[in-house]
């Protein structure tokens, strides 16, 4: 069976790498450079900690997934020599305000309760967090840990994932827009913006916030809300950052990753001044060894998010065949996205039951 | 490895600065990376993470390969002049942020 795959990003890229792999026949349409791209710029965390309150469900495909994250990366690896720099030594969270300290360990509290397979996260205060991680600065009242936790290099995934799907039989469409997408008898057909048509009897959107436009065309609620977030990167630094947080992190070639603001801007995804010096000035607290240290850049990018933050698997009751997919987590989930979720739009016997994420949980 | 091209000595202001310790002579108007290639410097520092050794590439301010520190931060040599004077020191990120690294596995 054909599938199209709308969006060439790490979400739609795992679907296509699975069903590669699978020896299914697919094709992948890839917008532009001037589009959102999550895929481009994020923070690269693969992440449980402080995820799935109020949906143990989504706590569980998340630890699910990071248990797949190391077969799946050697696997990228082995088939396209690209290594996606995988390190899952565990997730800190740095404190220096005690009421959101509290609130996020009752949060983490919450969700352990409800999933008990989910890793224990352990709270570390000033002291004892000094004794791992001796450069933290005064400021810093405790850290919550998170076992197995960890990050990856997001751009080397994005890069591997093209190459094993392009390795795997499929053809990418990069630069096209997707103007429309339509049913035809048994067929899906999408309109490319240079009115070239593509046309399978699988259709799979995941178009990020482009999804905004496309889903409703197949009979989708299709709400994704943009979440900007702003990002900054220091110069080159010794490795000496062995855990990542949800706001800084080392990568591998020695620079600080600096990150984690929420804001509310629309499609707007340019920085501003006023975050970048919020951003730094929570680093430096955190760890004062960063103060004389260069930034190199700053940039912003659109999260995608839907309106309770847990993913959309949906398949369309009028079009069947037609699937709706998305989330925030694409960096996190990609593991399981390539292999369980794979199963599900296939419809094998090994399909997960996915019914806690369809998008009928906001018909009220 | 490098010469200067067509210059009348007598028409150029000279001046020096210190390297590491070591004096370095400059024209005016010489950026600092510059100076150093002229000096016959190779090697201007090590990268962070895997120590290589790393000279200036672009000469432009593009390529951050040639950082040297001056007043204790890290700069682009290709992109600060010359002053007389000058305390130009090899990057050391260890001085500079008191971090210890940890193996690199």
């Amino acid at each position: 069976m054909k599938t199209l795959i709308i969006g060439g990003g790490v979400v739609g890229l795992s679907l296509a790498y699975g069903l590669t792999k699978r020896n299914e026949d697919v094709v992948v349409v890839c917008g532009s450079d001037e589009d959102y791209n999550a895929s481009r710029g994020n923070f690269g965390l693969i992440w449980s900690q402080g995820k799935g309150l109020g949906c143990p469900e989504y706590s569980q495909w998340t630890q699910k997934s990071i248990s797949l994250w190391p077969s799946f990366a050697e696997e990228l690896a082995k088939l396209t020599g690209i290594d996606v720099e995988l390190s899952l030594d565990g997730g800190m969270e740095y404190f220096t305000n005690k009421h959101e300290m509290e609130d996020f360990i009752e949060s983490l509290h919450k969700v352990k309760k409800s999933n008990s397979d989910s890793q224990t996260y352990k709270y570390l205060n000033h002291e004892q967090l000094k004794l791992c991680v001796p450069e933290i600065g005064p400021k810093v009242l405790g850290a919550t840990f998170m076992p197995g936790d960890g990050h990856v290099n997001p751009l080397q995934l994005l890069t591997a994932l093209r190459e094993g799907v392009r390795l795997g039989g499929a053809k990418i469409f990069n630069g096209s827009r997707v103007k429309r997408v339509y049913r035809s008898g048994d067929l899906y057909n999408a309109q490319l913006d240079d009115n070239k048509e593509l046309s399978a009897s699988r259709v799979i959107i995941a178009a990020g916030l482009g999804s905004a436009d496309l889903a409703p065309m197949m009979g989708f609620k299709g709400t994704v809300v943009p979440q900007q977030g702003q990002l900054l990167i220091t110069e080159k630094l010794p490795q000496f950052l062995k855990y990542p947080s949800g706001t800084i992190r080392q990568v591998n070639d020695g620079g600080i990753q600096i990150g984690g603001s929420t804001l509310d801007r629309g499609l707007d995804n340019k920085e501003c001044i006023k975050t970048v010096s919020e951003l730094a000035s929570h680093a430096v607290d955190v760890f004062p060894c960063l103060e004389e240290v260069n930034l190199l850049r700053s940039w912003a990018c659109l999260r995608v998010m839907t309106e309770d933050g847990f993913p959309i698997y949906q398949e369309s009751k009028t079009n069947p065949g037609a699937f709706f997919i998305t989330c925030h987590s694409g960096i996190t989930l990609a593991a399981i996205h390539s292999v369980l979720l794979t199963e599900w739009i296939v419809g094998s016997e090994r399909s997960p039951d996915l019914s806690m994420f369809s998008e009928e949980r906001f018909n009220v | 490895m490098f010469e200067r091209i067509n210059i009348n000595e007598n028409q150029v202001d000279k001046l020096s600065f210190t390297f590491d310790g070591k004096v370095v002579s400059a024209y005016q108007g010489d950026t600092v990376a510059a100076a150093l290639l002229g000096a016959g410097y190779k090697c201007f520092r090590e990268t962070p993470v895997l120590g290589l050794n790393r000279n200036p590439y672009c000469m432009m301010g593009s390529c951050y390969d040639c950082l040297v520190s001056i007043g204790g931060r890290n700069v682009q040599s290709c992109m600060v002049e010359c002053e007389q004077g000058m305390v130009v020191e090899r990057v050391s990120h260890t001085k500079l942020t008191g971090i210890r690294p940890h193996e690199v596995s």
